[in-house]
């Protein structure tokens, strides 16, 4: 058994190996490393440089804003999804789970087509006699962007934690007295935590790392640190100094989960 | 004693399925009331109705003379213990109890001594700081008790509560039951589909089948006069068996004359057509011929304090079920005789839904 067990481990390993380990580590050799073979720390103190931190900031604001809006659109909806009859056969989810199977930068496109200056809400605008509206390369048209391309990644794990919450245990609370605001902050947001947490991980990261979405929808005028780790990569062909940034980044990211995770352990009684 | 909560008339159906048809039921104040039948008869139904979270189709819900039936469940003076207990599992023990104190605002000291008061009630003291998924079935079934009864409702649900537990905790939490509600002096709604439960706990035992009540009545009157072939054969072993009137206190059962108490007086005429109840424990073992009729044991077995036979009488060729504390031994030939008191003499059933029911058995 045990032995088939290792057999079939294997290529699995691999694939971790060559996926994950290698990439990993060429990351932190890179990283670490400065052009003339030295070892140096300059790389990831790039980070402290003005334009950087300038970056930093944006991503974090912008990922948080979407992070937030995410959440309270997709709590409702998911706990709208769970109560129809649709919903329980899975149609409305499906309808929400759709645009996902659309490749990401057709979606984004699709956005480029109607935010432009001469894009389909502007003509709508201008029919209608209303100014036309600087919507494209701004800050908001960014989170838009990211609030569409990742609500369904908010939406399935709140809806899978709150569609499987017993209905018994909200009759007991209304049955112990407690009113519909009641039951819904003390039983069903506690015992929805693991799924918000899943959300906002699975929300929060993309957006955070993004580049896509800002060139296309930002014009190139708005740079979050996606857009400098890759212009390293690409433009100055510097992988010494991208690779340090995402090796930041990364340390950034697995100390965010950590604390997200804790608090998915202590549960949501803290929540409230 | 004074009324407490009736259901007047109450129907309520699934879609197309009708499970209460008609019902009313009244209770009064600090009674222990059973509702027993078998499984989905409408029970929980019937329960949920009274707690708040179904909305009865037709007819209406008195609570202490108000109606109550569009009333939603926060705002009824009653507590329910869920079949499953539906404890929080995202609160500890002592916040599980603390739930309903806390929504009506009462002030922390307040909370604290009566958790500690309920804790004590149900045999669980210093649990407040517990996981749910730390105890055991049965000491969360007494949590859910305690969530309920701190907040002192004049009336306690209990959808069989007792379900999920083993025999020996089973008949232990009956006990407990009794004397949690004597120590409370409140009124107990509970369901069960135990027979034994609902006789040993019950002031008041209401058989069900298929969305209709079937008979009400004490414990005693329920498995000593049951109104009908469905309550007898749902309470307990018997031999139900059809029989004729042949005046006036005399029935006859399979060709044998039997002297019986009831007659004309309780409206059964000569002539008739009846069911007849004999409990096994009720036929006595004579010597062959000195009885009422004979038979041939055909099997036997003992099943703890007594022997469980299976006669088969000489004249009508039926199978009775005999109980006895004496040895006999299959092939062995006996007399046997039943005492008039305990010949129970019902009426064919009339409507169609009884007959149907009375086809099942
Ligand atoms: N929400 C519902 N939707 C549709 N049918 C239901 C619903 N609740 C109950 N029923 C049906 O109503 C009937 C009575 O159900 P109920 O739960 O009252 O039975 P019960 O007597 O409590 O049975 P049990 O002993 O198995 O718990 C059943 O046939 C059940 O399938
Ligand atoms: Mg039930």
């Amino acid at each position: 058994m045990i032995i088939a067990n290792k057999k079939w481990a294997s290529p699995f390993i691999i694939w971790i190996i060559i996926g994950t380990i290698i990439p990993i580590l060429s990351i932190v050799y890179y990283g670490m490393t400065s052009k003339d073979g030295g070892v140096t720390f300059a790389n990831l103190g790039a980070i402290f440089s003005h334009d950087n931190l300038q970056a930093l900031e944006l991503s974090l604001l912008l990922a948080l804003v979407s992070t937030i809006i995410c959440l309270l659109i997709a709590f409702p909806m998911a706990m709208i999804l769970k109560d129809s009859k649709y919903g329980k056969q899975g149609f409305l989810i499906f309808v929400f789970i759709l645009p996902m199977w659309m490749n990401f930068l057709l979606r984004t496109m699709a956005w480029q087509v109607l935010l432009e200056r001469n894009g389909v809400i502007n003509s709508i605008l201008t029919a209608v006699g209303l100014p036309r509206q600087a919507i494209m390369n701004t800050p908001g048209a960014i989170i838009l962007g990211m609030v569409y391309d990742f609500l369904p990644f908010m939406i399935l794990p709140i809806y899978n934690v709150v569609s499987k919450i017993d209905k018994h245990l909200l009759e007991a609370a209304y049955d112990l007295g407690a009113n519909k605001i009641t039951v819904f902050t003390k039983v069903i947001i506690p015992l929805s935590v693991p799924g918000i947490v899943s959300g906002i991980t699975m929300v929060f990261i993309p957006a955070l790392t993004t580049f896509v979405i800002s060139n296309m929808l930002g014009g190139g005028k708005i740079n979050l640190i996606g857009n400098i780790i890759e212009q390293e990569f690409t433009v100055n062909s510097n992988w010494y100094l991208g690779s340090g940034l995402s090796l930041v980044m990364m340390v950034f990211i697995i100390i965010s989960m950590l604390l997200l995770n804790k608090f998915d352990k202590t549960g949501g009684a803290s929540l409230v | 004693m004074a009324e407490l909560i009736r259901l007047d008339n109450i129907s309520k159906s699934f879609g197309e399925q009708e499970v209460l048809d008609e019902l009313s039921l009244t209770v009064y104040e600090n009674e222990f009331v059973t509702l027993l039948g078998p499984s989905g008869c409408g029970k929980t139904t019937t329960l949920r109705i009274i707690g708040g979270f179904e909305t009865p189709d037709k007819g209406r819900v008195y609570f202490d003379g108000q109606d109550i039936t569009d009333l939603p469940p926060n705002q009824r003076h009653l507590n329910t213990v869920f079949q499953n207990y539906a404890l929080f599992p995202h609160m500890n023990v002592g916040e599980n109890i603390a739930f309903g104190l806390k929504v009506s605002g009462k002030s922390d000291q307040y909370i604290k001594d009566k958790v500690k008061y309920a804790l004590n009630l149900v045999n669980l003291k210093g649990f407040e700081n517990r996981q749910i998924t730390e105890l055991s079935g049965g000491q969360q079934q007494r949590i859910a008790m305690a969530r309920a009864i701190v907040n002192e409702p004049r009336v306690l649900l209990l959808d069989e509560p007792l379900g999920a537990l083993d025999l020996k905790l089973r008949q232990e939490m009956q006990y407990e039951l009794v004397r949690l509600k004597k120590e409370l002096g409140i009124t107990f709604i509970y369901v069960t589909h135990d027979q034994e439960e609902a006789l040993t706990m019950s002031d008041k035992v209401v058989v069900m089948n298929n969305g209709y009540i079937q008979q009400e009545g004490t414990p005693e009157q329920i498995y000593n006069e049951p109104e009908n072939a469905f309550v007898a054969d749902f309470i307990g072993d018997s031999n139900i068996v059809p029989g004729r009137m042949i005046k006036d206190k005399l029935v006859e059962i399979k060709g044998t004359e039997f002297p019986c108490i009831d007659g004309s007086a309780e409206g059964f005429e000569p002539g008739q057509p009846v069911d007849v109840v004999i409990r096994p424990e009720d036929i006595e073992i004579r010597p062959y011929g000195e009885g009422l009729f004979n038979g041939e044991i055909i099997s036997k077995i003992f099943i703890g304090v007594h022997y469980e036979m299976l006669v088969k009488s000489e004249k009508g060729n039926f199978e009775w079920l005999l109980q006895n504390y004496d040895e006999h031994h299959v092939g062995q030939k006996i007399g046997m005789y039943v005492r008039p008191e305990n010949i129970q003499i019902m009426k064919k059933p009339e409507f169609d839904d009884e007959k149907a029911m009375e086809l099942d058995l």
